[in-house]
């Protein structure tokens, strides 16, 4: 039961990215970016943890600050057209840069500020978010496959000219997915910083945003799908750590810290149903009315 | 014509000013002086012999990985494993530069063993796409992170240093080094390399018919494939060959700069690569002054950092440079837009 939380704990965050990157991604939008988003959540996690002294409002600083640098990406990718992978990348290297910069200045004047509480674990040693995480898999499913909202959301990155013709607006779909990336991305950051942890260190995603993007596509752009993926990824990583500490010696340690990458390709590879993105996956230069 | 040119001039104006403000106020923030941080980068990029000869060095992997990303993109095969292939091509790079190879063979053979690395580490994306479907843009991802632990192992492994202390290697033989350019300054020889493969990629995109089935094969897989052309094989030759460019900038790293592998390798050349060949619009010749801005900027900002801050100011300054062009662009298409239906009316 125990490694079972364990495993949930783990992958919480990045279960949160591939969300964001579920929704980005439904209404045709690349998002490079849920690295960088999770980066910003992470860092106004704890600083707001820190200043307020409640974790809660540390969660919702990190999903204002992560959906301020979505909307910056909306901004470049639905305003201005540009290519997603560049903006995504710009948002990336804005992300690190910022985080770096204003933890480097805080500490200086305030040495405590990059250490904040967790948040308070609830019924058997989960935590708001970790439980938020497994509640959100049916209410997703729910959302994108039975709700008019989650059928509009899915023909914007299908076939927008329907959505269009049917009378709504491609941009708003767009606009407020991206927005509700950005969210996810700041919970997925909390639940690093505040959830797993009680501090923020540099560059502390470690690249779980570009994981996310991976499992994403193990998923097929299923929530369901892609949760069970996020698991079996976090149990590998629990299973690994496992190993390590108890001082295995039959594999070298590398092989198996690529142990999950390499599950992950052949899981890929193996997918029977032909992989396939949203038709209109990171173009949006069409007319979007 | 005339006020059209004023006008656009004046706009880009407008965004390096943007870009200048918004650079000066994450600095102000970080506690430093812009005027001081802006000389200071200056003088780190292109103040001595040696700081440009430094702003090169960064600029060589840059751009090798740029036009190995610019080779597959073109094809619209999102080969976002540069990084990957780039270590792979270090880690057969410093295998071969130590072997007892005769002469000024030493120094051929440690750059094909980079390539064939490199090549080999996109093979497996290559073959997924093509027998199991797989998107390149992420079977090429998960290589980068297979990748990073491959070097992580062998440098604790096969190739750690024999009197195995740290986790790195030993230097290849002075045999397999690529000479330096000017005796007493980094810079190496592998900047002829960088040159020439984007000349080559240059005429390559342009006049041969490998060029054209690129271009056509990026415009549209089921049009290619209806109007005959061998998809299968244009897809297979341009995955290896961007892959054997990403290796070979791994070789060129190992041979000109480093000498030996250490973990971690990369600066994340390769994905700062996407950008930089986006940014040159995935032209080769664009990928040069592309790839000299972002190795100025590495190069300016260890100078800036006495001058009292932090180097990841330098990732601030280059998201807002590429916003600021991606900006300038938009505001240009907007202008030549109005002209235009203003020529028409």
């Amino acid at each position: 039961m125990n490694i079972l939380i364990d495993i949930i704990t783990y992958a919480a965050p990045v279960g949160f990215a591939c969300y964001g990157g579920l929704l980005s991604e439904k209404v045709g939008i690349v998002q490079i970016s849920l690295e960088g988003m999770m980066l910003i959540g992470a860092l106004a996690a704890v600083i707001a943890t820190s200043i307020t002294g409640n974790p809660l409002i540390g969660v919702f600083a990190a999903m204002a600050c992560a959906m301020l640098a979505a909307a910056l990406h909306n901004l470049f990718t639905l305003v201005m057209r540009s290519d997603h992978v560049i903006v995504g990348t710009a948002v990336n290297f804005l992300a690190i840069g910022i985080t770096g910069v204003l933890s480097r200045t805080l500490q200086k004047s305030h040495p405590t500020i990059l250490k904040a509480q967790s948040l308070p674990l609830l019924v058997s040693g989960m935590n708001v978010l970790t439980m938020l995480f497994i509640l959100l898999i049916p209410a997703l499913w729910w959302l994108l496959y039975r709700t008019r909202l989650g059928i509009g959301i899915a023909a914007t990155g299908e076939l927008p000219k329907a959505v269009t013709a049917a009378g709504y607006s491609v941009f708003r779909y767009r606009f407020f997915s991206s927005l509700a990336c950005g969210a996810f991305c700041g919970l997925g950051g909390a639940a690093l910083s505040i959830g797993i942890s009680n501090n923020f260190t540099d560059n502390m995603t470690a690249s779980r945003g570009f994981v996310a993007l991976a499992l994403i596509v193990v998923g097929r752009w299923s929530p369901l799908w892609t949760a069970i993926g996020t698991l079996a990824f976090a149990g590998l990583d629990v299973f690994q750590a496992s190993l390590q500490a108890s001082g295995n010696t039959w594999l070298p340690y590398p092989i198996l810290l690529a142990l999950p990458y390499i599950l992950t390709l052949v899981a890929l590879g193996t997918a029977k149903a032909s992989v396939r993105p949203p038709r209109y996956l990171g173009i949006t230069t069409e007319s979007q009315s | 014509m005339i006020r059209n040119s004023a006008l656009s001039l004046g706009i880009s104006l407008l965004w390096i000013l943007i870009a200048a403000g918004t650079c000066a106020g994450i600095v102000m923030i970080a506690g430093a002086s812009p005027a001081a941080v802006a000389q200071a980068l200056l003088q780190g990029a292109i103040g001595t012999q040696y700081n440009i000869s430094n702003t090169l060095v960064q600029t060589i992997p840059l751009l090798v990985t740029a036009l190995a990303v610019v080779i597959a993109f073109r094809a619209e095969m999102f080969n976002i494993g540069v990084e990957g292939q780039f270590l792979l091509g270090a880690v057969l790079a410093c295998w071969a530069g130590q072997a007892a190879v005769p002469g000024p063979l030493a120094i051929v053979v440690t750059l094909v063993a980079s390539m064939v690395g490199g090549a080999l580490w996109s093979l497996i994306p290559a073959l997924m796409l093509h027998f199991r479907g797989v998107q390149i843009v992420l079977s090429s991802l998960i290589m980068n992170f297979i990748a990073v632990q491959v070097v992580a192992w062998v440098v604790r492994g096969p190739l750690q240093e024999a009197i195995r202390e740290y986790p790195q290697s030993d230097p290849i033989r002075a045999a397999a080094e690529l000479p330096k350019v000017i005796s007493g300054l980094q810079l190496h020889s592998g900047l002829w390399i960088a040159l020439a493969i984007a000349l080559l990629f240059d005429v390559l995109v342009r006049k041969t018919v490998f060029g054209q089935h690129l271009k056509a094969v990026g415009s549209g897989l089921r049009a290619s494939k209806t109007m005959g052309l061998p998809v299968s094989r244009i897809l297979f030759t341009t995955v290896l060959l961007s892959g054997a460019v990403g290796g070979l900038a791994g070789g060129i790293q190992i041979a000109g700069v480093t000498h030996f592998l250490a973990d971690p390798y990369s600066k994340g050349y390769g994905y700062t690569a996407i950008a930089v060949a986006l940014l040159a619009r995935l032209s080769p010749i664009g990928a040069i002054p592309a790839a000299l801005l972002f190795g100025a900027l590495t190069s300016g900002s260890s100078a800036a950092q006495s001058a009292g801050i932090p180097v990841v100011v330098l990732q601030v300054i280059q998201a807002v440079i590429l916003f600021s062009i991606l900006g300038a662009r938009y505001t240009g298409t907007l202008l030549r837009n109005k002209f235009a239906s203003g020529a028409t009316a």
